[in-house]
């Protein structure tokens, strides 16, 4: 259609850019990465040794390992829900959190295992077989188990670099590998020391996870993992002395928290429950307190961030300045929820919570894309005005959400997104599409022969095209015939 | 990853060959106990005014404590403490070879005695008579199995220190 325009690269019809979305996280599948096949290889070695440990157990006791798998499920859940909680604004892809978890459940726990029974073996022959009784503990696992617990954490970064950002991301897979660690962990201990029938699992239960669950592996390898985030994410702003400091300073704290839980010191003699939920805090709760302090630090950086990345995006469909005041608090954000629901009910308070969450999205989309025409930009900000206009056609809520009559006639006159209808197909050769108009953009899939597709907007030869699933990207009008009937 | 695994296999074989930590139980007494052998806690003694550890190595056990009286004296009360379970057989005092120069009495036993284990178990007591007290080695293992660590209970008696 543009006489000027260079020629298109041939079409290929792989990998269909209508089945997926421009990607905005990184991939656990990385097979250019010898971090990643490092991974494969030891997860691979790690499940060998995880069958084999769960089929002992199953022997010992099929009915209290499963016993003991299902309560621990009611373990599992909470705590990645809460971790997930805190992870608001830019959530992990769920593949690298369960790698995680992976890491510190199948691989983690074979190596501690190995690397503990031979300090062990060398803290008896230096200090006698009485100091090894009670030390042995406190002085082998705290440094073996947050060592290839961090490393679990360390690797995933050097597969998904580009999920570490921010301290959040640190704690989140550390807070996972430690949960896999617990869970199995916990789970040996139900069989082996606490007898394996159907009451030693569940006074496991009550002493390992409700009396302390708060305060082992996910809270260690939590604090951790948030200094090694500082390390990787600061290593063009900060010094690296800084950055070690950071880095051993909180697997410091780590070690020593875990070193202060398995010391000899405080716990009571017998089952004195009152003295275990005693002992359990005075040992736990100081670096649990820590930790949070730790994520509200991160949580606002995080937020202030966020706030930075979407003052590019005020003013255009997605975000009214308004709504950026409702963002730039948590308080707010759900004040604004509080004074829908009150005013149009749940389901409008729903509506504008979908909003809210898309409007994040799109901020943390703008952070990592530099171009302000990538096409998951405009697929989100065409998202959120959609969810606005829903909103706002519902009776109350401009009066509730306090919203001035130049703003309604400022969001009025925005481009409204347009319904879908197609306007032109796929030629039979088959097309590219790419995230940006830019034929050297890497970021290309290709279009099937005969896709309907709807023409957003045209730059020169550029045609920002929307398929019927939703998604949205940049293709070459030479690629593309009319619709026809 | 192998760094750390290597790290303590390469130690534990420095380590192996410094002389073992003898564990004390008090009084001065002190022993040397095998490899294979684990120290538990310390634990209430069987007699007033003593000391005494446990020690364990799977089914096996051995409590070792000090007592004030004589060893013969020491082992008679430990024979009436066994004889009051209903299910357990003690053998008559025999002398035992401890060491040159070291007087030692022994009685073995079996049966059931379930402050100890569920299972039948069979072992032997040996009071061995220092100067200013006595020491019992009070040895157990499943039925069957303490023959196998027997050997070891019997150099950790021999190696005693006992003033």
């Amino acid at each position: 259609m543009t006489a000027q325009a260079p020629p298109a690269p041939a079409p290929a019809a792989t990998r269909p850019a209508s089945r997926r979305r421009w990607s905005t996280h990184a991939r656990l599948l990385q097979p250019r990465l010898p971090a990643f096949w490092l991974f494969v290889g030891l997860l691979g070695l790690g499940l060998l040794y995880f069958a084999l440990e769960q089929l002992i157990f199953v022997l010992i006791s099929p009915v209290g390992w499963v016993l003991s798998w299902l309560l621990l499920v009611l373990y599992i859940v909470p705590v990645v829900l809460v971790v997930r909680g805190l992870d608001l604004y830019e959530p992990e892809p769920p593949a690298l959190m369960v790698a995680a978890f992976l890491w510190g459940a199948v691989i983690a726990i074979p190596f501690s295992g190995f690397a503990n029974s031979l300090w062990g073996i060398v803290v008896s022959q230096v200090g006698g077989a009485e100091l090894a009784a009670y030390w042995s503990a406190a002085l082998t696992a705290p440094f073996v188990e947050e060592a290839y617990k961090l490393l679990g954490v360390a690797v995933l970064y050097l597969i998904a670099r580009a999920e570490f950002d921010d301290l959040m991301d640190g704690f989140v897979y550390g807070a996972l590998v430690g949960l896999g660690f617990a869970v199995v962990e916990d789970v040996g201990y139900f069989m082996i020391h606490f007898g394996g029938d159907v009451g030693g699992v569940l006074l496991g239960f009550l002493v390992r996870v409700v009396a302390s669950g708060m305060y082992g592996h996910v809270l260690y390898t939590g604090l951790a993992g948030v200094g090694l985030a500082y390390f990787v994410i600061h290593r063009h702003d900060r010094s690296i002395g800084r950055r070690l400091l950071a880095l051993v300073g909180l697997l410091g704290l780590a070690i020593g928290a875990h070193f202060l839980w398995n010391a000899p010191w405080l716990w009571p003699e017998g089952e004195d429950l009152v003295g275990l939920f005693v002992a359990t805090a005075v040992k736990g709760l100081p670096f649990l307190i820590a930790l949070a302090v730790l994520l509200r630090l991160a949580r606002s950086r995080e937020h202030e961030a966020l706030i930075e990345a979407l003052q590019t995006e005020v003013g255009r469909e997605g975000l009214l300045p308004v709504e950026l005041e409702w963002l730039s608090a948590p308080g707010r954000r759900r004040e604004a929820q509080r004074r829908v629901r009150g005013a149009a009910g749940p389901a409008a308070a729903v509506l504008l919570k979908r909003q809210q969450r898309t409007q994040i999205e799109l901020a943390v989309a703008s952070a990592r894309m530099h171009q302000p025409e990538h096409a998951e930009l405009i697929r989100r900000r065409a998202s959120a005005q959609a969810l606005r206009n829903e909103l706002w056609q519902l009776p109350g809520v401009i009066e509730a959400l306090g919203i001035l009559a130049a703003m309604v006639e400022l969001a009025r006159h925005m481009p409204a997104p347009l319904l879908w209808q197609a306007q032109a197909r796929v030629a039979p050769t088959g097309a590219w599409a790419w995230a940006t108009p830019d034929h050297a953009d890497e970021r290309r899939g290709a279009l099937e022969p005969g896709m309907p597709l709807q023409v957003l907007r045209q730059e020169g030869y550029w045609l920002l095209v929307r398929a019927e699933s939703g998604w949205i990207g940049w293709t070459d009008s030479r690629y593309l015939i009319p619709a026809g009937p | 990853m192998l760094a750390i695994v290597g790290g303590g296999l390469l130690a534990a074989l420095a380590t192996s060959d410094r002389q073992p930590v003898p564990i004390t139980v008090g009084g001065g007494v002190s022993f040397v106990a095998p490899p294979d052998w684990s120290f538990v806690s310390r634990v209430e003694p069987p007699a007033d005014g003593g000391d005494a550890v446990l020690l364990t190595r799977g089914v096996a056990g051995l409590l070792v404590y000090t007592a004030p009286e004589s060893g013969p004296r020491a082992l008679a009360e430990l024979r009436a403490e066994l004889l009051a379970s209903p299910m357990m057989s003690v053998g008559d005092d025999q002398p035992a070879d401890a060491g040159p120069g070291v007087t030692a009495t022994r009685f073995a036993f079996s049966g059931v005695l379930p402050e100890l284990a569920a299972a039948p178990i069979e072992g032997e007591a040996t009071a061995v008579q220092g100067s200013t007290l006595s020491v019992v080695f009070f040895g157990w293992a499943d039925v069957g199995d303490y023959h196998v660590m027997r050997h070891e209970i019997l150099e950790m008696i021999s190696r005693a220190d006992i003033p």
